[in-house]
């Protein structure tokens, strides 16, 4: 278990109502209105409880004729807390990840279910999220500028801004032919 | 006071009593839950106090406040946001049970 993950774990099972799962799930498998009634909690919270508690690994689901049921990942309990608090945390590791962290957090604050919510005004955050559009371009293939805004317009109305910036930012070339990754043309 | 001030100020106050309640018990998602439907009812609050005397506006305004949840509770869940998807079936729900309690004379 990476230090990450390990904290996701200790993060979400820092909760009565999620560890009292977890205790009903340690004597038998249980579908969500069994956990609700057991627990004295609405269905939809119990579900609310078991999606984190499936994010972090420790709890996973199979269908059933009738219901979906619950089961504890007892392997995830497996290791000791003194195993996880022994294992290295590589600094180049903790770097890329907090790169990584920052990114998600621009990413999560400007876009929204893959659309841009508002263009950055910061160049870092708007490079951030230049990058994460650039996905939408096939590597290799060259673009018409009609086309780029068929595809910028698909996040934010301001596509035109978009598209330069993109030129500005040497995500992408153009010529009279059109427009080109530009790491994928290197 | 109006007795729909009056309930709504005795609904937030339940909710802050259990969310108090819910973090003395370790349950921080479910006492933010409380906290939720507490703002539900001050939004609700807010807006009657300050429309009660148009009749006609103040309808209005209390039916388009749950539009945008609405909205965002369909996006949540075409993309599998359950967490979302929970947050605004509270609002919703919260929502629904004070429009019963709206006088509307």
């Amino acid at each position: 278990m990476t230090e990450s993950e390990a904290l996701a774990l200790f993060k979400c099972l820092a909760d009565k109502s999620r560890l009292q799962i977890l205790k009903s799930l340690a004597m038998e498998d249980m579908y969500v209105e069994r956990l609700a009634e057991r627990l004295n909690l609405t269905a939809p919270t119990i579900s609310f409880h078991l999606k984190k508690l499936t994010d972090v690994g420790a709890v996973r689901s199979y269908k059933t004729q009738y219901y979906t049921m619950y089961a504890l990942c007892s392997e995830v309990f497996r290791p000791s807390i003194m195993e996880l608090i022994q294992e290295k945390s590589d600094e180049a590791d903790l770097q890329a990840q907090r790169d990584e962290a920052y990114r998600q957090k621009v990413l999560s604050s400007f876009m929204q279910y893959g659309k841009l919510k508002s263009i950055p005004a910061q160049k870092k955050k708007e490079r951030i999220i230049l990058e994460e559009l650039l996905k939408a371009f096939e590597p290799g293939r060259i673009y018409t500028e009609r086309e780029v805004n068929i595809i910028l317009a698909d996040y934010h109305d301001d596509f035109c801004t978009l598209r330069r910036d993109m030129i500005g930012e040497h995500l992408m070339e153009r010529d009279k032919n059109g427009y080109w990754r530009v790491d994928e043309q290197k | 006071m109006n007795e729909f001030l009056q309930w709504c100020d005795e609904r937030m106050s339940a909710c802050q009593q259990r969310k108090q309640e819910l973090l003395r018990d370790q349950r921080g998602d479910e006492a933010k839950f409380e906290q939720i439907r507490a703002n539900v009812y001050g939004i609700y609050r807010a807006v009657y106090a300050a429309l009660s005397n148009q009749p006609e506006a103040l309808m209005k305004k209390l039916h388009a406040i749950p539009a945008a949840w609405e909205v965002s509770l369909r996006l949540a869940e075409e993309h599998g946001d359950t967490e979302k998807a929970h947050i605004e079936r509270i609002k919703l729900a919260t929502s629904a049970e004070i429009m019963q309690e709206v006088p509307h004379d």
